[in-house]
């Protein structure tokens, strides 16, 4: 059957073949239509590209000058100034301790806030828990008006704001 | 010896456009799908010329056959030119180069890609592989594509012997 239908598919095609010639006027028109698009490949190339390269151009170029007219100019960085304090602070004051046991200076600012633990102003010699090298030493108070039997709070400078209240040892 | 482009149209013309005219069975749409394919062909001749310009050529037809098929589907065969031009195609005969038999009628509702495969391979004797190259789709494809048209075709032959008893 398969053989069959084969055969008459191959007769039919070449039947109607014979009745479908090429006018010389499409020979001519084809081969005037490849003259046309063959020989200058390189210009219709040029040509082809010329306009995306400089569109391409164009809008980086533009891109660009908005860029740089509308980009916010950047911030003169300014040094960080400390949060205003009711008095005025001396000039002569030393810097504050940056490493631990480095001698702190006998009064801190208040209003400042500070996790640091400030070392006492001076240790006395007869105090055998003086400061070892490498050692956090925990400020007393100066004050001695002070009731004697509130202990000293731990950790916390004399005159710094405690950042919150601590309860005495003991209770 | 190099033949040119011009020779290359000369020879191939004639069996380019009873490919076109079997794959679309329309004349004017044949002879601009053949141009266009000469035109693509044209470009690349340099390189086309020293392997097989009428193979290429003839994978440029079959394709934009098919993409026509598509475009035509998508535009809703609305009709388009001008006033003469439709009286140019009232007054061609109704079958200006284009078979009208009665297994073309068949060949005429197969699908593109069936009609496509049964025109390489009954008319151009193409092999299923050279089909394959042609359509760019798989040997599997083109058998699939082959056993549905001959399918199409042999119900209409038993119709007919059955219409004849």
């Amino acid at each position: 059957m398969d053989d069959e239908l084969e055969t008459l598919l191959r007769r039919h095609y070449r039947r109607a073949a014979d009745d479908i010639h090429a006018t010389r006027d499409l020979i001519e028109r084809s081969q005037a239509t490849g003259r046309a698009a063959g020989p200058h490949r390189r210009g219709s190339w040029l040509r082809r590209w010329t306009v995306p390269a400089v569109a391409a151009a164009v809008t980086v170029a533009v891109i660009v000058a908005v860029t740089m007219i509308l980009w916010p100019a950047p911030e003169r960085p300014r040094p960080i100034a400390p949060p205003p304090s009711p008095r005025p602070v001396p000039a002569s004051e030393p810097p504050l301790p940056t490493s631990k046991g480095t001698p702190a200076p006998p009064t801190a600012r208040p209003g400042r806030p500070s996790s640091l633990p400030v070392a006492p102003p001076s240790v006395r010699p007869g105090d055998k828990h003086g400061p070892k090298p490498g050692e956090v030493v925990i400020p007393k108070p100066v004050d001695s008006s002070a009731p004697p039997g509130v202990p000293p709070t731990a950790g916390t400078p004399p005159t710094a704001k405690p950042s919150k209240p601590r309860r005495s040892p003991g209770r | 010896m190099e033949v040119t482009f011009e020779e290359f149209v000369a020879a191939t013309a004639g069996r380019l456009l009873r490919t076109a005219v079997f794959l679309v069975y329309d004349r004017h749409l044949a002879e601009d799908l053949l141009q266009i394919a000469y035109e693509r062909v044209a470009k690349r001749w340099k390189r086309l010329a020293k392997d097989n310009p009428e193979a290429y050529a003839r994978r440029v037809l079959v394709n934009l056959a098919i993409d026509e098929k598509k475009r035509r589907a998508r535009r809703g065969d609305l009709p388009v030119g001008s006033l003469a031009d439709v009286e140019r195609l009232a007054r061609a005969p109704v079958s200006d180069g284009v078979p009208t038999g009665d297994l073309d009628e068949v060949l005429r509702t197969l699908p593109v890609k069936q009609r496509a495969v049964v025109v390489l391979r009954y008319w151009c004797d193409l092999s299923e592989q050279e089909i394959a190259q042609t359509l760019g789709i798989s040997r599997g494809t083109v058998k699939s594509h082959t056993a549905r048209a001959m399918a199409a075709l042999r119900a209409h032959m038993e119709e007919g012997r059955a219409d004849g008893r």
